[in-house]
């Protein structure tokens, strides 16, 4: 389990949250190796 | 005599719910859209949290959210004014979404223009452990202010989820909270 620490209402921690997020993206889009 | 026909029938509510849902599944990967629901207790801030979310990856990214809750549609407006499109499923006595519930909602919506869809599930930390709605991950949120102890309270949902939030709504984050509630 990925565990993120963060605060919801001052945004501080949410970086690396994003960043994970855009990866999951990226890599969805990505063939898989076959 | 009536506890095995009640077995019976959730059985096949939750055989139902996965058919949609795989089906669902298929139809995001199709579209390249991302998915993400989003479990929590009441009042976590999950709202505010997935506001938030939506607002920072708009700049980059196409992103839109479904919230559901038993009544209301609170949520959905605060989460218009980040802009993004939001539908809000209202589930009535519902404690939680189906997949049923999701397929519906998204009549309308072109999913190959999103790449981030949203799924905020009514606050429960039990009922929604049990129903698949297609998405790629689920996130459990809990805030400090709620204990520790919630992933040993609630392990069905800790255990079926691949993202763990842990927010300190007042203030910085801090490590020793996920440490001491046994995420890490």
């Amino acid at each position: 389990m990925k565990v993120f620490r963060l605060s919801a209402k001052t945004g501080e921690g949410m970086n690396a949250y994003l960043e994970f997020l855009s990866q999951q993206l990226a890599e969805q889009g990505t063939p898989a190796q076959t | 005599m009536s506890e095995p026909r009640l077995v019976e029938v959730r059985r096949n509510v939750l055989k139902q719910n996965d058919v949609i849902a795989h089906a669902l599944r298929e139809r995001f990967h199709d579209a390249g859209v991302f998915v993400v629901s989003l479990v929590s207790s009441p009042g976590s801030g999950k709202t505010t949290f997935l506001e938030r979310t939506l607002t920072a990856l708009q700049p980059r990214y196409t992103v839109a959210a479904l919230v559901g809750d038993l009544a209301t549609d609170n949520d959905a407006a605060r989460l218009a004014r980040s802009k993004a499109p939001v539908k809000q499923i209202t589930t009535g006595t519902l404690c939680h979404l189906e997949a049923a519930m999701v397929q519906n909602a998204l009549e309308g919506w072109d999913l190959r223009s999103l790449d981030f869809l949203f799924i905020e599930n009514v606050g429960n930390l039990v009922c929604p452990s049990s129903y698949d709605l297609g998405e790629n991950v689920r996130l459990v949120l809990m805030s400090v202010t709620e204990g520790e102890d919630k992933p040993l309270k609630y392990p069905t949902i800790f255990n079926s989820a691949d993202i763990a939030v842990v927010s300190n709504s007042t203030g910085r984050p801090r490590r020793r909270a996920s440490t001491r509630c046994g995420l890490e």
